[in-house]
């Protein structure tokens, strides 16, 4: 299913699944050359900062937009197959995550050769990045449902992520912002994925338990909401289809 | 087991309204309070009207919906067919669709692979299972939806009205993997607007109506009940009566017999077409009202909207019979008719005129009509399928049996229902029976009552109309047959003629036209037919009496004609019974052919006799036509296809051009044919008198005689033939003449011109050839003179310049003959040997103009001379012995005059072509010809030099050194050799020892210009100039000298020398005693007692070759030669051919 949400999304594209490569990559190109070369930001290796924090915000942010639609993408399976619903969202999510380790295998020797000892520590990404994973899925649930009934979640959700974008710790780090502004950064529940991954690519350090711990709780929060919600919207959700 | 269970199960939907901007939401239930179980195998059709939930319920059942309220239990794997396309991404192809699918089903790998074949193969899409399914028609898109839910083998089929869409065999396809399915045990669940569908497939049905289940139960009751309930109770009611069930249900009518329902779809209702709109529209569509209801009779009104249109119908019920009044109370619609929708199980038709059997459907959508093309029906049988014994067979009849008529069709597949069709008209009421037979042979013989009904109608109808239009006389009856345009004559109440009878046809502005294409009108007056026949486009009436009088029938037609183009010819006649194999036209007698093949006129030696017709046959009368007007008779043998015999008579442009004109004529009929037979043999006797006449007439004026010499020019064979003492001595073609006409390249004889005779006298026959193609003529003026000879001239008239290259007289006589003479030679046609059927004898000289023929010691043949006396030193003989069919031979003497180059154009205007004389004799002698009159002699001392046309001979005193040819020179064009001796020639210059000739070759376009010197009282000096005119082909050049045989021995100074042989070869063109051949100018020969001869060559040229060779036995001679031989093509121009000196050693 997952695959064939993969197939779907890169059939009639000729590069295919070499846009989840070419896509950081660019990326990282941009970034490199807008924050060293225009703004000669004084921070060593700030592209690399950058990089580490942006790469699990585009999965996020692409999952979300993605998982929204799902249900409505995919109205000619629901009609024809009979298969437990919960699995569109969740393969959709799958799907995404697939390309983003495609993407992110990539980009992870730059990492290792700009600082040796991320190669220590890199397997510890897998605790943030399985939580960022439930917690898409969760709020995934919630969003995909919803957009059944409203179709102006897409609208809404294309401003919001431009705004939770810039109050996530990818272009600065969560250090530089000072109170009360940084409360804004603390309540936002994806800075507690981010940081571990910033921390851990960048770094090379393990990342802060206190976060990771957040970060495991707020994805389960999410998780059984968002399924609850799933479960109590699905019989009037299958009449709008 | 229970494979499906609904508890209580309650579904709503909201429904958004947006009703002037506001919006607000409703809740429907679709379905209520539904409770049913369903047993593993059992079959469940689903039907009720639109919106009744019938899709709801399947897709509570699939788990794609969930109840509101209830609770629904479903065990085993479901499969669906819903919605088309639903479950296919359209990006992918066929084969990845049906993968994916699989694995959604729960299919793995090994399982997959094992049904993908089927899938494909079910699916029937060929190469089209690789194509993204985007590309599908809906058609493919259906086909690969069903092969995929069957294939993966669910538990469950749950299918939605989807099996309209395909052709009939994928539909077929389908239904038949429905009931295999059925018979394997699986749960089904239809949902289908097709009641028999339904029927035939289901053995339960839930009947929804407004969201609840209303009945419940087998598919028949519930069916009924859904036909007899649905819709506004107001215009609902049943009528029953043994085992006949009607209900009318809003201007739809469906009848059932013994529980099987015999309507399909909608029954039978009204369709009209609105004329305001243009759209059909059906009584289904009208609001309806029972006014009034009884144990047998139902009487109801449907009306429009807008009250335009209004029907009643009246329903009655008898045992085994309905009947269905219909009144139609609106002016304005034009077209209406009622159709009765019936079960496709009916497989055959009767009428009360022919029967059939329904054909299968081949359209989708498109009706097909049944055969109707000419007859009316007012009676419609149909029988079901043997198969099926529950069926009644029935009977359709339209009550007071009016005009009206029914149709019938066939639906396309998608309905798939035979449609028995009635036309209504406003205002009008019209009853439609049905008659219901359980029992075939009541039904049998109800149809053969009917027939019977109907045939005795007719029967009398057609008395009726006969007496009419029929006259009588004895045992002969003649009927005006107005449907088949036929005028009919009966002979003992047996039709004697053929369709059309009696018949006027005529040909006018290249079409035929006839009586069985024009307007007829008929009136008896007194036992007398009148009938006016009316080609109005064509301005033309013959206005026909006719009557019996004793046993002969009169015709008299007036006609009036005001037409343009000419009636040519114009014919009355019958066409008669091939029974008659025996004609008879004046004095002559014949039988027609065994075989009809073609239309064709049998051959008449009298065309226009006074009386023609057809002889006695067994029990048939004669027919005897009396031709009062002397009008052109025709007897005619039919085609295969009207097989009969035609006797008529003619009249020509010469008549028809007036414009009344009148024909009449007496056609008898004979018991007793002694009056024809008398009639015969008198004409006969007449006929052969004049006939011999005739013929001796003919014969005279084609011959000329003389004592025992007698000419007849044979126009049949187109042969001039000689006789004498009255036998034959010409063979073959006889005397002829050829031309060779260059401009069609093509030979002319005069034995294939057109041929006229004129006979002057006794003695005097002048003949003209004309060859159309030429627009020449030849005239040849024959005459005899002196005894026993024959003088003939023959001049070319020519209308055009031609281009004549070659022109031969040529006498083709009996091989009677041993010995032949000319002025120098003499032969014996026994010695020459065939070449295949061709023997040609060769002359030493060929240049002669006269010949003898003789047959030794037979005294019954006379010695044959034959003289070309016209441009004598032009011709060449030729005799030829030749075998016709490789056994009979004859001779062939002709003589061909040499065309040269600037004489080959005839131009317009009459020229001498040839003038000749042919004697038949005992005793004719040959006097020496003196053909030199243009040969020039010029000497020096002792030495003489003679040029006779193309050949130059040399002399030594009286001794000739030369023989044969002597000095003559030859080229080869094409493979074809042509010497000096076959040009014509004339002196340019003679002074006292040097000539200069110039001759033209025959048949290539060159010239040669000879200067000949005697230089001194021993040599010889010749140049030899050759001017080309064309491009062409001189393979080979040779200069010759032929010379006596008394020469022994010869010598190429400084190279090599040799002897002659005396031995020369039988085949001349061929030669095996060639001596020397090689490059060298000068040859010298040697002899005994005559002089040595050099013969020098002054021309220089890598080309040129001398040759030394014995020429062959005919002239037994020494040859020597120079030539040359050219590789390419020679342009038109003047060339020195050769120069060199003749030396002699006194």
């Amino acid at each position: 299913m997952t695959i064939k949400q993969l197939k779907a999304k890169y059939s009639g594209s000729k590069l295919g699944i070499w846009w989840t490569i070419v896509t950081p990559l660019i990326l990282a190109a941009s970034i490199n050359f807008i924050f060293n070369e225009i703004f000669k930001i004084n921070i060593p290796n700030y592209t690399l900062l950058v990089l580490s924090g942006i790469i699990p915000w585009m999965f996020f942010s692409n999952a979300i937009s993605e998982v929204t639609n799902s249900f409505i993408v995919n109205i000619p399976i629901l009609k024809q197959a009979i298969l437990p619903r919960e699995l569109i969202p969740l393969s959709n999510v799958l799907a995404n995550f697939l390309v983003f380790l495609i993407g992110f295998s990539i980009t992870l020797p730059l990492f290792i050769i700009f600082n040796l000892r991320v190669i220590t520590v890199f397997l510890f990404l897998i605790i943030p990045l399985s939580f960022l994973l439930i917690f898409i899925i969760g709020l995934g649930f919630i969003f995909s449902s919803f957009n059944v009934f409203s179709k102006d979640l897409p609208h809404f959700l294309s401003i919001g992520l431009m705004i939770w974008f810039w109050i996530t710790p990818v272009f600065y780090s969560i250090d530089m912002l000072s109170f009360p502004y940084r409360w804004i950064c603390l309540l936002n529940p994806l800075t507690y994925y981010v940081i571990p991954c910033q921390v851990i690519l960048f770094e090379g350090r393990l990342p802060p338990p206190l976060t990771v711990g957040i970060s495991f709780l707020i994805s389960l929060f999410f998780f059984i909401i968002g399924y609850l919600f799933f479960i109590k919207k699905e019989p009037q959700l299958l009449k709008r289809i | 087991m229970n494979a499906i269970e609904f508890y209580n199960v309650w579904e709503k939907y909201r429904i958004k309204f947006i009703k002037e901007e506001k919006v607000h939401w409703e809740e429907i239930w679709a379905l209520e309070d539904i409770s049913f179980k369903l047993n593993t195998g059992e079959v469940l059709g689903i039907i009720g009207q639109n919106g009744a939930g019938k899709t709801t319920l399947l897709k509570l059942i699939a788990g794609m919906l969930m109840p509101d309220k209830g609770k629904i239990d479903v065990e085993g794997r479901v499969a669906m067919l819903m919605e088309l396309g639903a479950g296919f991404n359209p990006e992918f192809t066929g084969r990845e669709n049906v993968t994916l699918n699989a694995r959604i089903y729960g299919f793995d790998e090994e399982a997959l692979n094992q049904q993908m074949e089927k899938i494909v193969e079910f699916a029937g899409l060929g190469s089209f299972i690789d194509a993204p399914v985007k590309y599908y028609s809906q058609g493919m898109y259906t086909r690969l939806a069903f092969a995929l839910a069957i294939h993966v083998n669910p538990d469950i089929l749950l299918i939605d009205d989807i099996l309209a869409v395909g052709d009939e065999e994928a539909q077929q396809k389908c239904i038949n993997k429905i009931f295999e399915l059925k018979q394997s045990g699986k749960t089904i669940v239809l949902v289908s607007h097709d009641m028999n569908m339904i029927n035939r497939l289901c053995n339960r049905v839930i009947l929804l109506h407004k969201s609840r289940i209303v009945k419940d139960g087998l598919p028949q009751q519930v069916i009924q009940h859904y036909l007899e309930t649905v819709g506004d109770k107001r215009g609902i009611t049943v009528l029953e009566k043994d085992d006949l069930r009607v209900a009318f249900n809003n201007g739809k009518l469906n009848f059932s017999y013994n529980d099987g329902l015999l309507t399909k779809g909608t029954g039978a209702f009204v369709s009209f077409l609105l004329p305001e709109v243009n759209l059909w529209s059906s009584s289904s569509n009208l609001s309806w009202q029972i006014k009034s209801s009884g144990i047998n009779e139902i009487i109801a009104e449907g009306r429009s909207h807008e009250e335009a249109v209004s029907l009643i119908w009246k329903i009655q019920i008898e045992e085994k019979q309905l009947q269905c009044k219909v009144e139609l109370k609106d002016e304005a619609l034009k077209d209406a008719h009622m159709n009765f929708f019936l079960i496709s199980d009916y497989k055959e038709w009767v009428s009360l005129e022919k029967e059939g059997e329904f054909p299968v459907f081949a359209h989708k959508l498109n009706w097909k009509e049944i055969d109707f093309s000419s007859h009316k029906y007012s009676m419609l049988g149909l029988i079901p399928d043997a198969q099926n014994y529950k069926l009644p067979f029935l009977a359709f009849e339209i009550e007071d049996n009016r005009d009206c008529c029914f149709k019938l069709f066939n639906t396309g597949y998608e309905q798939e229902s035979r449609v028995i069709q009635l036309p209504l008209s406003g205002n009008e009421t019209i009853s439609a029976i049905i008659k219901f037979f359980p029992e075939r042979d009541e039904f049998e013989d109800y149809i053969k009552q009917e027939r019977q009904k109907l045939l005795l109608r007719q029967q009398e109808e057609e008395v009726r109309l006969r007496a009419s239009r029929s006259i009588k006389s004895d045992d002969l009856y003649l009927f005006a047959d107005l449907e088949a345009r036929s005028l009919r004559l009966y002979f003992k109440d047996k039709e004697i003629t053929r369709s059309p009878g009696l018949h006027i046809s005529f040909l006018s502005n290249g079409s035929w036209h006839d009586t069985s294409s024009c307007d007829w009108q008929v009136r008896k007056e007194d036992e007398t037919l009148h009938l006016n026949f009316t080609w109005k486009e064509l301005q033309f009436t013959s206005k026909c009496t006719l009557y019996f009088k004793d046993n002969s029938l009169i015709w008299q037609a007036e006609c009036d004609y005001a037409g343009s183009f000419d009636l040519d010819p114009l014919k009355f006649g019958l066409l008669l019974i091939p029974e008659y194999r025996k004609f008879f036209c004046g004095h002559q007698e014949g039988k027609f052919p065994e075989e009809f093949s073609i239309w064709q006129d049998i051959p008449l030696q009298d065309v226009c006799p006074g009386l023609f017709g057809l002889k006695k046959e067994n029990i048939l009368p004669a027919v005897t036509l009396k031709n009062k007007n002397n009008f052109t008779c025709v007897i005619q043998n039919s085609d295969a296809v009207f097989s009969c015999r035609g006797l008529q008579l003619c009249l020509h442009k010469d008549i028809t051009k007036d414009k009344n004109f009148s024909f009449d004529t007496e056609i008898a009929f004979l018991g007793n044919e002694s009056s024809i037979n008398k009639y015969l043999i008198e004409k006969k006797e007449l006929w052969l008198l004049r006939k011999k006449t005739e013929e001796e007439l003919i014969y005279a004026k084609r011959n000329i005689s003389q004592g025992a010499f007698r000419l007849f020019a044979d126009t049949e064979t187109k042969i001039l033939r000689l006789y004498y003492m009255d036998e034959e001595i010409t063979q073959n073609k006889g005397l002829y003449a050829t031309v060779y006409n260059a401009d069609t390249k093509r030979w002319f004889h005069s034995y294939e011109a057109e041929w006229e005779v004129e006979k002057i006298s006794e003695e005097e026959l002048v003949l003209s050839f004309n060859y159309e193609e030429l627009l020449l003529t030849e005239i040849w003026t024959l005459c005899f003179k002196e005894e026993n000879s024959l003088e003939f001239n023959i001049k070319f008239k020519a209308e055009k310049p031609l281009l004549l290259n070659n022109r031969n007289v040529s006498l083709e006589i009996k091989d009677k003959f041993k010995n032949w003479f000319t002025a120098y030679e003499k032969g014996d046609f026994s010695v020459n040997k065939y070449i295949a059927d061709f023997c040609p004898i060769r002359l030493k000289d060929h240049r002669v103009s006269r010949v003898i023929l003789d047959s030794g010691s037979n005294t019954r043949i006379p010695r044959l001379f034959f003289e070309a006396s016209s441009q004598p030193d032009k011709r060449i003989l030729g005799i030829n012995k030749l075998r016709k069919d490789t056994q009979e031979e004859y001779i062939c003497l002709d003589f061909s005059l040499v065309v040269s180059r600037n004489e080959r154009t005839v131009k317009p205007g009459t020229h001498t072509y040839f003038q000749g004389k042919i004697i038949l004799g005992k005793d004719i002698k040959l006097e020496k010809e003196n053909l030199f009159t243009k040969s020039v002699e010029f000497a020096k001392n002792d030495l003489k030099f003679i040029f006779d046309r193309g050949r130059g001979k040399v002399f030594l005193g009286e001794k000739e050194l030369t023989s044969g040819l002597g000095l003559y020179t030859a080229v080869r064009s094409l493979g074809i050799w042509l010497d000096s001796y076959q040009a014509t020639w004339m002196v340019n210059k003679k002074e006292d020892n040097k000539i200069i000739v110039c001759g033209d070759w025959p048949f290539i376009p060159i010239s040669q210009i000879w200067q000949i010197k005697l230089i001194d009282k021993n040599s010889i000096f010749c140049k030899v100039d050759m001017e080309v005119y064309e491009d062409m082909s001189l393979e080979v050049e040779q200069v010759n000298l032929m010379l006596s045989p008394e020469y022994k021995a010869w010598i190429i100074p400084d190279v090599n020398n040799g002897g002659f042989l005396d031995e020369y070869s039988q085949y001349y063109d061929f030669s095996p005693f060639r001596f020397w051949y090689g490059k060298a100018d000068k040859i010298v020969v040697t002899s005994d007692c005559f002089p040595k001869i050099t013969f020098e060559s002054e021309v220089k040229n890598d080309y040129l070759r001398a040759v030394i060779e014995n020429t062959d036995d005919l002239h037994q001679a020494r040859r020597v030669q120079y030539q040359k031989i050219n590789v390419n093509k020679t342009q038109p121009g003047k060339y020195l051919y050769f120069q060199g000196i003749i030396k002699l050693e006194i």
